[in-house]
């Protein structure tokens, strides 16, 4: 116990240096970029304002401050967990944030945890079926889809099955318009996001499936199995009890890493389905550089990455008892 | 006889087209109307962009005057209206009848409190030109008398036609407009939702002042990728879409027989931007060169497939009435070269490059919009051309915030420039106003203050003042003509061409549309009742030249091209199911003997 608390305190104050180094670089980084947020502060005909009201604006936002006192209010406002005031969009952040973070975790999330069923599976079998056909086939099959660009899978989905055969919807997480509730509006939002979430998992199974392989087909080189084939084990027993679940261990390590970056979204294919996820509103805020939204955007990823880092950490020595303390 | 063959005609054109085209008096329960955009909060000092965003405020709010489709200011919330002989009067007499969302009357009241909350609260944009009004008097319910300091030919562009009128009972309390979500107006739609992100939706005011608008409901959908718009509205997703449609997809839009492609003029004027404060693009001989060695119609053919109208030397757009049509563009390579030469820009060591008279070697940098295939294509065949006048440059490509601080710093031209060349763009109010030219090259920053290529010259300066004091419209004419001959003289800037407004619409769902000189079909006219003649007629009969391309054609071919995507993709998805049971097949028959041969 004693082992473990300070096993858990020492990471925390890793992760705690981790934090504040990403506090700082997510401040500093949109300000190093060239250009500045005045177009989306001052309106379109920015222009045609005069250097005085230009100024006044960008005073009443704080931007002429030293850079010293806006980092200061920045931290402040982060401690207070007050997200600020988007500029490109006008809204309170943090109202923002939870509009679109439920659409981008149930894609992302659903995704992460779909292609990994499917990599993990195909990968035990490409393995377990080294060197045969089945294991060719499933390499080349999985080369390809992890060849293809994103957002190229996701314009073909939409021109067969939504343009063309008129199957699905083409954008958007749902028709909110229509006034749908209850199991119609489940139903519609499924249908939203069967193209997105398909070209998700096409272009992300494939990293899944290649660790999956690699890993299964060491653990199958391991001296136990040869015994356990010796002994005369039955194959499913092997293959599941043995081989596979001893695989997973670096299967959990990408999974957690990804779990980190759900809440990032995934830009391309947000844009491309123009589904309302927060990847898109990190993507227009880089354009827009409305510091504060990214600032907010880029630290929820950095903390959500930090956070399953650091679940991962405290999960290894339950998977594998090699990890950690090592006396368990 | 007469009437039968109407009716054929009818029947014909009913058999070509294909669909049955919905008039006016029938209302529309709901059209999607696709936006690339989220525009916030749509009232006057909350939304982001020109457009789609002030299309959208203004069916939220009325304007005094409305442009016509030729950019013609018309009477819109004014009933009729009298300007005194000095130009300096205006007395205005609102419609009666016109009504809040609420239900309020509005008042010549609410004109005067607009006006002066505009000066309270300034947005650039309506606050500017209300500086020329030096008072406001309110004669009664219905009438106002505006006087100006002095007489000012675009007065009745803008404010009057610009101005959206605010509710005096509403935003008297408002002491924070950047951050106001209401949107009552006194329009023809109700905002009545906004998801961010996701779309706009808007019903019918049914009390407008004007007759109940032809749409009942108006969705709004985001979309902000392109190409995602163009598979809506070819899905049928979307009935209409705000974003002109690009040159290369203009005939597959045509070859769907459910959608209807309408073309004409568009105001946005692309240019090749040239650092005239930067040597060699100092010296006058070095910019007339560039100029000469462009084939702008070249660009205009390759890079927009004709869909766009050549640059007029002068800016101003050759629809305009202050176009002066003596000005030609210039091609000549060789022409460019022996400017070159004459002006001691010579190659010395033979590397196919010019250096300048000192010997020094010049190497110049073209930014452009790297989001942007046109310009970046334009960009590249610019600088082509200028290679192969000697001119050494290469073009770079970055995101437009960077290229625009780089171009124009904080978007203030009294803060310097950092580039050599670039491609640039300006949006399509700078044609509507001829004194523009004034703010794009006048040397004094406070007046020409979008003279982002630093040029200075006083002949042209003096033209400018002139122009500010001018008011005979002869006379104005004149000086703006002569003008834009300065321009085309001295090449401040290369005018490259006019990008061309396409817009595609499901006609069987409205057709009422309005195309908008310099806009498109996305605006006011096109969503309010009124004696409108649909596109589809009008263009039948030739009245608009520029959209003679739009056919409809049922005709099969044009389907074949359509389809490929869906072969390819069955054939794909075809060798992988044969693949699948193949693999399933192997897998049964081997399962005994390929277990374990590591």
């Amino acid at each position: 116990m004693n082992e473990l608390g300070k096993f858990i305190a020492n990471k925390l104050l890793q992760y705690l240096i981790v934090i504040f180094l990403m506090l700082t670089l997510n401040f500093l980084l949109p300000r190093l970029m060239p250009g500045n947020p005045l177009v989306f502060l001052a309106g379109e005909d920015v222009g045609f304002m005069s250097s005085a009201e230009k100024e006044a604006i960008l005073d009443k936002h704080g931007l002429n401050d030293s850079l010293l006192q806006q980092y200061g209010t920045y931290i402040k406002n982060i401690l207070t967990g007050d997200f600020g005031y988007s500029y490109q969009q006008k809204r309170q952040i943090s109202e923002l944030l939870m509009e679109r973070l439920p659409w981008t975790m149930l894609l992302t999330g659903l995704g992460l945890v779909i292609s990994t069923i499917i990599g993990v599976m195909f990968g035990a079998i490409s393995a377990w079926r080294r060197g045969t056909k089945t294991d060719a086939n499933l390499l080349t099959v999985f080369m390809f889809l992890s060849a293809m660009p994103s957002f190229w899978v996701g314009m073909i989905l939409v021109s067969v099955f939504a343009s063309q055969l008129g199957w699905l919807p083409v954008f958007g997480a749902e028709s909110a318009w229509s006034n749908l509730s209850g199991i119609d509006r489940l139903i519609d939002i499924g249908e939203h996001l069967i193209l997105p979430l398909t070209t998700l998992i096409l272009i992300s199974v494939t990293s899944t499936f290649m660790i999956m392989r690699y890993s299964m087909l060491n653990v199958l080189g391991e001296d136990y199995i040869m015994m356990a084939k010796a002994k005369g084990v039955k194959d499913k027993v092997i293959k599941y009890k043995h081989a596979m679940r001893n695989a997973l261990l670096p299967v959990a390590t990408v999974f957690m890493l990804s779990l980190g970056f759900t809440l990032g979204g995934a830009t391309v294919i947000e844009t491309v389905f123009a589904y309302p996820g927060v990847g898109r509103l990190m993507f227009e805020s880089v354009l827009s550089r409305d510091y504060p939204l990214i600032q907010a955007t880029f630290l929820i990823i950095t903390f959500s990455v930090v956070i399953a880092n650091f679940l991962a950490d405290l999960i290894y020595p339950l998977l594998d008892p090699k990890v950690g303390s090592g006396n368990g | 006889m007469k009437k039968s063959f109407l009716s054929l005609g009818l029947i014909l054109m009913l058999l070509f087209s294909g669909f049955q085209p919905v008039h006016a008096e029938e209302a529309v329960k709901s059209l999607k109307v696709g936006i690339t955009k989220d525009e916030n909060g749509l009232n006057p000092y909350t939304y982001i962009t020109g457009y789609p965003g002030l299309d959208l405020v203004n069916l939220l709010y009325d304007t005094l005057f409305n442009l016509d489709e030729n950019n013609k200011p018309q009477p819109w919330l004014v009933k009729d209206y009298t300007v005194s002989e000095d130009g300096k009067t205006y007395e205005l007499n609102l419609h009666e009848n016109v009504k809040w969302h609420d239900g309020e009357p509005l008042t010549a009241e609410d004109v005067k409190f607009t006006m002066d909350y505009f000066i309270e609260y300034p947005k650039s944009r309506f606050t500017n030109p209300l500086k020329a009004i030096s008072s406001i008097e309110v004669l009664s319910e219905t009438s106002i008398k505006l006087v100006l300091s002095q007489p000012d030919p675009n007065f009745m562009i803008q404010p009057l036609s610009d101005l959206p009128i605010l509710p005096q009972h509403i935003w008297s309390k408002v002491t924070n407009p950047d951050e106001e979500t209401n949107a009552l107006g006194s329009g023809p739609y109700k905002l009545e939702e906004h998801k961010s992100g996701q779309y706009y939706k808007m019903t019918s005011n049914e009390e407008y002042f004007k007759g109940t608008p032809p749409i009942n409901e108006l969705i709004f959908p985001i979309i902000e990728d392109t190409t995602a718009m163009y598979n809506a509205l070819q899905a049928g997703e979307l009935d209409v879409i705000s974003t002109s449609i690009s040159p290369e997809l203009v005939e597959q839009f045509e070859s769907n027989s459910s959608l209807k492609v309408v073309r004409g003029p568009g105001y946005s004027t692309s240019l090749f931007q040239i650092n005239a404060e930067k040597y060699p693009m100092t010296e006058t001989p070095f910019r007339q060169a560039i100029d000469y060695a462009i084939d702008k119609e070249n660009i205009v053919n390759t890079v927009l497939l004709g869909f766009a109208e050549v640059g007029s030397p002068g800016f101003i757009h050759p629809s305009s009435s202050y176009y002066n049509e003596d000005l030609k563009p210039a091609y000549d390579q060789e022409k460019a070269k022996q400017i070159l030469e004459a002006a001691g820009f010579i190659d010395k060591d033979g590397d196919g490059f010019r250096e300048d008279q000192e010997g020094n070697k010049i190497n110049l940098t073209t930014l452009v919009y790297a989001g942007n295939p046109i310009r970046i294509r334009t960009a590249e065949l610019v600088s082509e051309a200028l290679n192969e006048v000697g001119i050494k440059n290469t073009v770079k490509a970055m995101d437009s915030t960077t290229v625009d601080s780089l171009m124009w710093p904080d978007f203030d031209v009294s803060k310097g420039r950092d580039y050599d060349l670039g491609v640039w763009s300006w949006s399509n109010t700078m044609q509507l106003f001829p004194d523009r030219l004034n703010d794009l090259f006048h040397s004094d920053p406070t007046i020409g203050s979008v003279n982002i290529g630093g040029y200075k010259n006083e002949g042209f300066d003096q033209l400018g003042e002139k122009l500010k004091v001018t008011y005979d419209e002869t006379e104005r004419l004149n000086l703006i003509k002569e003008m834009q001959a300065f321009v085309a003289d001295d090449a401040p800037f290369v005018t490259l061409y006019y990008q061309e407004i396409v817009n595609a619409f499901n006609p069987a769902k409205y057709d009422q549309y309005v195309f908008q000189v310099g806009k498109g079909i996305i605006n006011k006219l096109s969503f309010v009742s009124g004696e409108k003649t649909d596109l589809t007629t009008k263009n039948q009969n030739g009245n608009d030249a520029k959209s003679a391309d739009n056919k409809i054609s049922n005709n099969e071919d044009s389907e074949s091209g359509n389809n490929t995507t869906l072969y390819v993709f069955g054939a794909i998805l075809l060798m992988g199911i044969i693949a699948f049971f193949f693999l399933r097949k192997k897998k049964k028959s081997g399962k005994n003997n390929d277990d374990f041969d590591f």
